[in-house]
């Protein structure tokens, strides 16, 4: 599992607890990986719309211009079990070799 | 500083991607980048370079290929003919404007015309290319027209310094005797073919270097129509007839042909015919690239 598919595990997973603008996904992906720029995780989340797992809309803000947000599509929640799933079986088999 | 930021970003993202593309990235960096405010500074540590973040984008890379063949060919048929009347380039300058006058020589013998093939592919290239391709802002940028204006200028002045050196044919052809060997290609001795007059000096010395620069202003008028207004094209269109132009008098002047009777009357006609079909063809590209 590459770090790319980490931060689109964790894309998705930010945007299964609801829909976000890009800051509020970018921000906490560059906090978790300090050494990724969020020019890397915007072009991430970009191929994910193109991938169609993510799609864009224009949302209303309280005070100042509309936001463009993010949701998850469907294909977008079958991407991230898959991702998922292969995420638990590092996990297990790095847990296996006894590191902590 | 910020906006310092989004422009660079600006020009990376329309240089690279499509133009709807880009206008989607454009919009949701300045999302990114505008809020909460962020210094220049922490803009590239956080965000990352905006030469760098573009290249993240270009995924899959074909559309951007495509994009630098068709700029990759549009500049070479502006700069090809354009640079060919200087030493290093002489070759190109046998294949592209030896045809009627002087001796062609080498792969291309078999047609030694191409000058007007390659403007003429340009032309073709580029305003199907940007009417598909392009971006078009609400006004006409004021540096188009200043260089729209600046190249009709330089056409007229062109004609009109043609028209000085042949109305008088036997002053012409003094002039044109006096030319040395050497603008002919012929390699000759130390001695050979320094004596020329003033006038011919000038008169090469300003179409050849003129002739150059009106080519390389065609390619950042390229560069312009792709990052800023498709309808910089207009200016490309009629570099190329004024560096085709140009290029045809001055492969007159520096040709040799022993056969030809100088001081015979409308000699010079043709060209000056096909001269001005160059122009037209320019003046005409230049309106349907404005459109």
């Amino acid at each position: 599992m590459l770090k790319k598919d980490l931060i689109e595990l964790c894309l998705l997973h930010l945007l299964s607890q609801g829909d976000r603008y890009g800051y509020e996904l970018l921000r906490p992906l560059h906090a978790a990986f300090p050494d990724t720029q969020e020019s890397a995780v915007y072009a991430l989340l970009r191929g994910l719309c193109r991938e169609g797992c993510s799609e864009q809309y224009a949302g209303e803000t309280s005070d100042g211009p509309a936001r463009k947000y993010y949701r998850l599509t469907g294909q977008g929640r079958t991407k991230l079990a898959a991702l998922l799933e292969r995420w638990r079986a590092l996990r297990n088999a790095v847990a296996q070799l006894g590191v902590d | 500083m910020k906006k310092d930021y989004m422009a660079r970003l600006e020009r990376a993202v329309r240089w690279r991607l499509p133009p709807q593309e880009a206008e989607e990235v454009i919009s949701d960096y300045r999302d990114i980048v505008g809020d909460p405010p962020r210094s220049e500074e922490e803009l590239c540590r956080e965000v990352g370079d905006p030469e760098q973040a573009v290249k993240l984008l270009v995924s899959p890379p074909r559309a951007y290929r495509v994009w630098q063949a068709a700029f990759g060919l549009m500049a070479a048929c502006i700069l090809l003919p354009g640079a060919s009347p200087h030493a290093p380039f002489y070759w190109i300058w046998d294949a592209c404007f030896a045809g009627p006058y002087g001796g062609a020589s080498g792969i291309f013998h078999v047609f030694s015309h191409w000058g007007p093939i390659l403007a003429g592919l340009g032309l073709v290239v580029s305003l199907v290319w940007f009417r598909r391709q392009g971006r078009k802002g609400e006004r006409l940028p004021r540096a188009v027209k200043i260089l729209l204006a600046a190249l009709t200028v330089w056409l007229a002045a062109v004609f009109l310094m043609v028209w000085l050196a042949l109305r008088d044919p036997q002053g012409f052809a003094a002039m044109w005797g006096e030319v040395p060997l050497t603008y002919f290609g012929v390699p000759i001795g130390p001695n050979g073919g320094t004596m020329v007059s003033l006038s011919v000096q000038i008169l090469r010395g300003v179409l050849q270097y003129g002739g150059t620069a009106v080519a390389i202003l065609g390619v950042c008028a390229l560069v312009r129509a792709r990052t800023e207004d498709r309808r910089w094209a207009a200016a490309y269109a009629l570099a190329l007839a004024a560096m085709l132009v140009s290029m045809e008098f001055l492969a007159m002047f520096t040709s040799l042909d022993p056969a030809a009777d100088l001081t015979s009357a409308g000699w010079y006609l043709p060209l000056l015919g096909q001269c001005a079909a160059y122009t037209a063809a320019g003046f005409v590209g230049a309106g349907a690239a404005l459109c």
